[in-house]
């Protein structure tokens, strides 16, 4: 449509143009003397009348040439108008695709909470582990991994050769399963896979690590039931190996508090103001299992035919009302005799009870963790009875460690960078024969003290490169140094 | 306004647009504003905020004055934290430092939702190294991805925020020959 337009107009334009030119030529052109007169008036009127007819014919094409180049104006305008309404309704499309239900006219739920009262860590769980809790119905996957190499002395801290070979082993795969039913209730599942291989031959192991179903009703108060992780210190819950530091977890939050601790239970969560809590009865723990060197670890029921006369109250308090800081305190306490007797016919009670105090603070670049926890085992002369126990291979009655931890991020002054490299540094101490029942000994090589000196790298948040020393000292002089590197991953 | 593919689907709202403006400036008026960012005004947001990726192209801005005067400019950024997405409102004070910072939807758990004292530490901010969680901005326990992803999306506003000012105040002109009109 637009070309012919224009080529008509333009024939116009040369139309009225060569009538312009024409007019003075047609006159130039008339015959001069050699007309008569009476022709010649005759003519001239004739010319007069053709300039007029001529003029008014330049005048109707003027007008008809502003006429036409008025319409082709409007006409742009009105097209590009249109263009500008219709940009701005795909602009306004857009914008609505962005917002989601957020860019919806509705008001959003009256009965949705505002964000003002929104929990802080409330789940006790990993950030992938918590995967389930952000779908909106069914089906969620997540996981993660740890490769780690250890590779260890010659010689112990005494100069005396020691013989532990070097290692690597994919420590652990893990997949969580959950499945969100609706809006209240939740599954959430972690199966794990250690030292890759489960077989006569290997040491690998298969276990479910936690298994519950989650009841979520308020931020204050949400039910809980299953196979759950106790919520102890701060490597128990948040296990995933983006979560703490060291290419193995803290020795004393392994022995001490036997991570990855979980036993059948039911409880509460929520958070309250400033503080967050659980509180879980679960199965207690069989004083069967209770060793020297391991304290407490291997008595743990891990949902796999565990004995159930005992139940034990577990539960933790965290204070999160400051940014970037974390304070708080746990506890696991009840009997461990689990209904078994001595060989001589007594009947063990083990009252067991662990607490521990942590803290973990983040500003800026700086990452700052402590804790400290305890155990008492009542009866320990009686669980090494039952356990056939003697002199230095005694329980701990009180089994206690601490460690603090210093890490700085040395890329925390590049404001948009998502890498992290970070040294750090670990102090740990801890005994699991702090003290044992009188008649038995302690052997001082349960008595450590430990270095931890290393650097963790993380391209992005999911993935984390830690390499560290350790040096390995205890008091009868049979520590040895070691190496460790651990690749993780959670997704 | 960063990630298309983070469209808020199965999203937990706490505030709409309307409701979040309607906060934002109470009893102003507020007018919609549709920008459309050149190649090299990308490249320059991009420069500003340190993200990894251009900003987008299109950019809604509500600018809201009061008694004539303006009072602020509130921009909605919609972006990953993790796997899911969350949306906020940034609100950009006349100065071009931070007003505020509204939460609008979360589709991740509420788990690694800060609390909202939190989002108050960004008013007076401006765009400067100091803006970022290694930095200025207290980080999260247990919600680390958020506070990142939230301070990104600051950023990234502030930095196109200033690129559209710079876009709307004509280079200074000298009173001198050869500016006549066209």
């Amino acid at each position: 449509m637009r070309p012919r337009r224009h080529i008509s107009i333009g024939l116009c334009i040369c139309g009225a143009l060569a009538l312009t030119f024409a007019a003075p030529t047609v006159l130039a052109q008339a015959p001069p003397a050699a007309t008569p007169a009476p022709a010649k008036a005759a003519s001239q009127a004739d010319v007069r009348e053709r300039i007029e007819r001529l003029e008014k014919l330049l005048a109707e094409t003027r007008a008809e040439l502003a006429a036409l180049k008025a319409a082709a104006a409007v006409s742009a305008d009105a097209r590009l108008a249109e263009i500008e309404r219709r940009l701005e309704i795909l602009a306004r499309e857009i914008e609505a695709l962005r917002l989601g239900e957020a860019g919806g006219a509705e008001p959003a739920r009256p009965e949705t909470p505002a964000p003002a009262a929104t929990p802080a860590r409330p789940l006790g769980l990993g950030l992938s582990a918590s995967k389930v809790y952000g779908v909106k119905r069914g089906v969620s996957l997540g996981g993660y991994g740890e490769a780690l190499y250890e590779g260890f002395a010659a010689e112990d801290q005494a100069g005396r050769p020691a013989s532990e070979p070097d290692r690597v082993t994919l420590l652990r795969a893990v997949v969580y399963l959950g499945y969100k039913f609706d809006d209240r209730f939740v599954l959430n599942t972690e199966v794990e896979y250690e030292n890759a291989v489960v077989a006569s031959d290997k040491k690998g192991e298969a276990e479910v690590e936690f298994a519950y179903v989650d009841y979520t009703r308020s931020r204050a108060v949400n039910a809980r039931a299953g196979l759950v992780l106790i919520p102890m210190g701060l490597v128990n819950e948040l296990h995933e190996p983006v979560s703490f530091l060291g290419a193995r977890r803290p020795d004393v939050e392994q022995v001490i508090i036997p991570t990855t601790w979980r036993e059948i239970g039911f409880g509460l969560y929520g958070v309250a103001g400033p503080l967050s809590y659980r509180a879980y009865l679960v199965n207690g723990l069989n004083a069967a299992g209770f060793t020297a060197e391991e304290g407490i670890r291997e008595g743990s029921g891990e949902g796999s035919e565990a004995l159930a006369e005992n139940w034990a109250f577990t539960g933790r308090l965290d204070y999160v009302g400051i940014d970037g800081l974390l304070v708080g305190a746990s506890i696991f306490a009840g009997d461990a005799g689990q209904g078994q007797r001595t060989p001589a016919g007594r009947r063990i009670g083990a009252l067991t009870t662990i607490f521990d105090i942590h803290a973990d603070w983040r500003w800026r670049g700086a990452w700052l963790r402590g804790l400290y926890a305890r155990t008492s085992v009542s009866q320990a002369a009686l669980v090494n009875e039952l356990n056939g126990f003697e002199g230095a291979d005694s329980i701990g009655s009180r089994q206690e460690g601490w460690y603090l931890q210093a890490a700085y991020d040395v890329l925390s002054g590049n404001a948009s960078s998502r890498l992290s490299l970070l040294p750090y540094v670990r102090y740990e101490a801890f005994d699991t024969q702090a003290e044992v029942p009188t008649g038995y000994a302690r052997n001082p090589a349960n008595d450590v003290r430990q270095w931890t000196l290393g650097l963790a790298f993380q391209p992005i948040e999911a993935l984390t490169l830690k390499a560290d020393w350790q040096r390995r000292h205890n008091a009868a002089s049979t520590g040895v140094n070691r190496w460790n590197v651990a690749l993780g991953w959670i997704f | 306004m960063a990630f298309f593919a983070a469209s808020p689907l199965s999203a937990k709202v706490f505030l709409t647009r309307e409701e979040a403006l309607k906060l934002a400036f109470p009893g102003a008026a507020v007018e919609r504003k549709t920008a459309y960012l050149t190649e090299a005004q990308k490249r320059e947001a991009q420069r500003l905020s340190g993200s990894e990726a251009p900003p987008p192209a299109l950019v809604t801005s509500y600018t809201a004055s009061k008694d004539g005067r303006l009072i602020g400019t509130a921009y909605f950024d919609t972006h990953l934290v993790r796997t899911m997405a969350e949306t906020v409102m940034v609100v950009v004070d006349p100065a071009g430092a931070i007003a505020r910072i509204e939460v609008l939807s979360f589709s991740e758990p509420e788990e690694y939702l800060p609390r909202p004292r939190w989002y108050q530490q960004f008013a007076g901010k401006p765009l400067n190294d100091e803006l970022s969680v290694k930095r200025g901005i207290r980080p999260v326990t247990g919600a680390t991805l958020t506070a990142r992803a939230t301070t990104d999306a600051a950023r990234r506003v502030l930095a196109i925020h200033q690129v559209l000012q710079k876009a709307a105040t004509p280079p200074p002109t000298p009173t001198a020959v050869g500016s006549g009109s066209r």
